[in-house]
């Protein structure tokens, strides 16, 4: 029993690589952020959007940066290992069940938006009760597998990811779109802090990487690619949030749900090389699935550390009811969505535990580490030593 | 159990999977929704006391390749009553997704366009046009001309903003210059031409150099009639908006000059008289290649600078006369002479657009990009002294 309060995936003994850890860390960098927080922002703030984002971005990345610290340092022990070491049994299961709700919020955001953008896109006549389900179907498959699966699907996904973003920053760019636009900043700074701080709800997007923590074979540069990984992809998310900006900067009331990147392309370039947007369709759900799996995944995986058993199929199927029931009767009516995510409660709360779990983590490596270090013998300490050189 | 034999349930499921999203209910009655819809190519829009809607449609029909195409018009005290109105009066859903372009009738206000962009189907790229007087009419006469001619294609204002001198503008473009400092937009003004027009029109009282390669496309008026009907379309005057709605037409030169500041025009004939060696030598014309504007505002002066400097192919007799001088002096006349063309339409468009109170040229949006405060504060658009300074590089 106590094996498998820690060892929340029995079958999950290979660990994930370097490169499959840099390609996570670039999907979540973009996923949520490009699909329709721009937007929210937007009607919010105008054509400060784009600082916002930045502002979110960074925050983000300092976060990220800190996740990859204790992903580095972590060694062979997993997150809940190093947490039951530190704190003990029951705290550990108090904190993991907070980790819990936390990531299960966000799942709850993530999927919202992807429902709602088909919902208003692309199946308008389909009902999101039963749209849902595909969806869920594959959550349970995400839910049944090991960490490494969804690695390995987001693997052969991310060069679609990317082939995406090239075409369409390269019509961006030279199409020449009138990026001036975004002037003059900060007219409104009530409406930029109140913009800032009620979508604070959408940080911590890269809070589900603990998981990787004692799962991932790092080598002397996976920090550093992880890192810049996180850059480029926050960089091209903060890039077309300002393209956005500068086409509805002027006009922000004319935004919804149902804009996209592609409303700006075809603003851009003119009624000229057809359904290109539908690139940016492909990108925009991809990269939200994937998001939205990670973090499916990481809900599931506390559960299963905090009631201690790894019944995966069951966890999975328990959590895709509950989401269900919170999407189905409350996410996806718009009014409900945005008074939950932009409330004071989850503008406070989201940010403060974006900060803490890796924070924590971090800390829990640490100390790990050092309890680790002091119970060895001077002699295993000058093995561990050369094996690390 | 074995991976073969889980890799083999794995597959099944797929298969299921597929089979199930492949007979899902929206899926089996695609067919029946792809045959009960009309396709809306040109949609006019009327205002006034009701909102009038009238569109061009292409009506499936079950002959391999036939359409066909007609216009029906409809009315409703809101513009999306009038869009339900459409498709019941045509029996079908009205599919407004591949609609190319609106034709705006005069009174229309803007404020009713950012309805038709955020309540109703059509695509924030779609191109605007306006009417003289009723859309309705226009798209009338646009339908008979295109049923005349067999085009299929109602994307002739696109066709305008790539290759010819015309200041176009999309949906999203137009709502945004609304929206902007400078409250002001424009779209292209479209005229049927009958017979006579057109042989008034090619008799050269707009000055169009036909022998660019681009058939009668001279100067952008986008002539394009067809052999037995004697009619086509005149896209030459500029229709200036307000958030209050249409303030007026202007004229041909000033609607070049807001296009060489507002419009992303690349390419099309310019013309322009020489002046080489004491001989006058008039309508040498030249193909822009690329153009490049720069606005800049002073504050402190009240001022302001544009900056446009056009890349062109000057071409025809009258240019080989002068280039086979070959000399630098032939070189500096040719520019000069188009360096004043272009700066006088682009006076005409400003002292053209100030009759209206217009701003088409957005200095007022420059300014309150990079002076905000002044802009809020002292800014009076019709004290602002504006000054044109043109650059031409002969290729």
């Amino acid at each position: 029993m106590d094996n498998q309060a820690t060892n929340t995936d029995k079958l999950e003994t290979k660990q994930a690589t370097g490169k499959q850890f840099t390609a996570i860390i670039f999907i979540l960098a973009l996923a949520t952020k490009m699909f329709l927080l721009p937007i929210f922002l937007i009607q919010a703030t105008g054509r400060d959007a784009y600082i916002v984002m930045a502002i979110g971005g960074a925050f983000d990345l300092a976060m990220l940066g800190v996740t990859i610290a204790a992903v580095c340092l972590s060694g062979e022990r997993n997150l809940f290992e190093l947490l039951t070491a530190v704190f003990g049994k029951v705290a550990a299961k108090t904190i993991t069940a907070v980790f819990a709700l936390f990531m299960f919020f966000k799942l709850n955001i993530c999927v919202a938006e992807a429902l709602l953008f088909y919902a208003d896109n692309v199946f308008t006549d389909f009902s999101v009760s039963v749209l849902i389900f595909v969806l869920l179907f594959f959550f349970v498959a995400v839910g049944k597998h090991t960490l490494r699966a969804l690695c390995r699907l987001n693997e052969l996904i991310i060069p679609i990811v990317v082939v995406c973003l090239a075409i369409l920053i390269t019509i961006v760019l030279m199409t020449g779109f009138d990026l001036a636009n975004i002037f003059p900043s900060l007219r409104d700074p009530a409406a930029f802090k109140s913009g800032l701080f009620r979508h604070s709800a959408w940080s911590g997007d890269f809070t589900p990487l603990i998981l990787f923590i004692g799962r991932t074979k790092t080598k002397k540069f996976t920090g550093l690619f992880g890192a810049a990984s996180g850059v480029s992809g926050m960089c091209v998310a903060v890039f077309f949030t300002l393209v956005m900006s500068a086409a509805f900067g002027n006009v922000p009331v004319l935004v919804d749900t149902s804009t996209n990147l592609s409303s700006i392309l075809q603003f851009s370039i003119g009624n000229v090389y057809g359904r290109i947007d539908m690139f940016s369709s492909v990108l925009w759900s991809v990269s939200v699935f994937i998001e939205s799996a990670l973090f499916f995944y990481a809900t599931c995986r506390c559960v299963a550390f905090v009631i201690g058993k790894n019944a995966h199929v069951a966890i999975s199927l328990g959590v895709c009811v509950l989401l269900y029931f919170s999407q189905v009767f409350f996410m996806t009516d718009q009014t409900i969505f945005s008074f939950v995510v932009t409330s004071y409660a989850s503008a406070i709360a989201t940010p403060t535990l974006a900060a803490v779990i890796p924070l924590l983590s971090l800390v829990c490596v640490l100390i790990g580490r050092k309890k680790h270090d002091g119970s060895m013998s001077p002699a295993q300490t000058g093995m561990r030593a050369e094996e690390s050189k | 159990m074995t991976t073969q034999k889980k890799l083999l349930i794995y597959k099944i499921l797929i298969f299921v999977f597929a089979f199930i999203v492949a007979f899902l209910p929206t899926t089996v009655s695609r067919s029946r929704e792809v045959n009960s819809r009309v396709i809306v190519e040109i949609l006019g829009i009327d205002g006034g006391e009701e909102i009038g809607v009238t569109a061009q449609y292409v009506m499936p029909t079950g002959a391999q390749g036939a359409t066909s195409k007609d216009t029906v018009s409809v009315k409703g005290k809101t513009l999306q009553e009038a869009v339900e109105a459409l498709s019941t009066a045509l029996g079908r859903r009205a599919e407004l997704g591949h609609c190319s372009m609106v034709i705006v009738g005069e009174n229309v206000e803007p404020e009713l366009l950012g309805t038709l962009m955020t309540a109703t189907d059509v695509t924030a790229d779609v191109y605007l046009a306006a009417a003289e007087s009723k859309a309705e009419e226009l798209v009338g006469q646009l339908t008979d001309f295109m049923k005349k001619t067999g085009a299929t294609d109602a994307d002739f204002i696109a066709y305008g903003a790539k290759k010819s001198h015309v200041a176009t503008n999309t949906l999203l473009g137009f709502l945004c210059d609304i929206g902007s400092a400078s409250q002001s937009s424009f779209m292209p003004v479209v005229t049927m031409i009958e017979n006579s027009d057109k042989q008034s029109a090619q008799s050269g009282d707009d000055g169009g150099e036909g022998g660019g390669g681009e058939g009668s496309q001279g100067d952008g008026s986008g002539k394009q009639g067809g052999d037995g009907g004697g009619t086509g379309m005149n896209v030459e005057k500029l229709a200036l908006y307000s958030p209050d709605g249409r303030l007026g037409v202007i004229d041909k030169d000033a609607a070049r000059g807001v296009a060489w500041v507002s419009s992303p025009i690349e390419k099309g004939i310019v013309t322009a008289t020489v002046q080489a060696d004491g001989e006058t030598v008039a309508e040498v014309s030249a193909r822009l290649l690329k153009k490049h504007v720069d606005i800049k505002t002073y504050a402190k002066t009240n001022s302001a600078k544009i900056k446009v400097r056009a890349i062109i192919e000057p071409r025809g007799d009258k240019f080989n006369k002068l280039d086979a001088k070959n000399s630098a002096a032939a070189s500096k006349a040719i520019k000069d002479g188009f360096s004043k063309a272009i700066e006088s339409e682009l006076r005409a468009a400003k002292e053209s657009a100030a009759l209206y109170g217009c701003d088409p040229l957005f200095i007022g949006k420059t300014f309150y990009r990079y002076s905000p405060d002044y802009f809020e504060t002292e800014y009076d658009a019709g004290s602002v002294d504006i000054d044109f300074d043109v650059e031409i590089v002969i290729k």
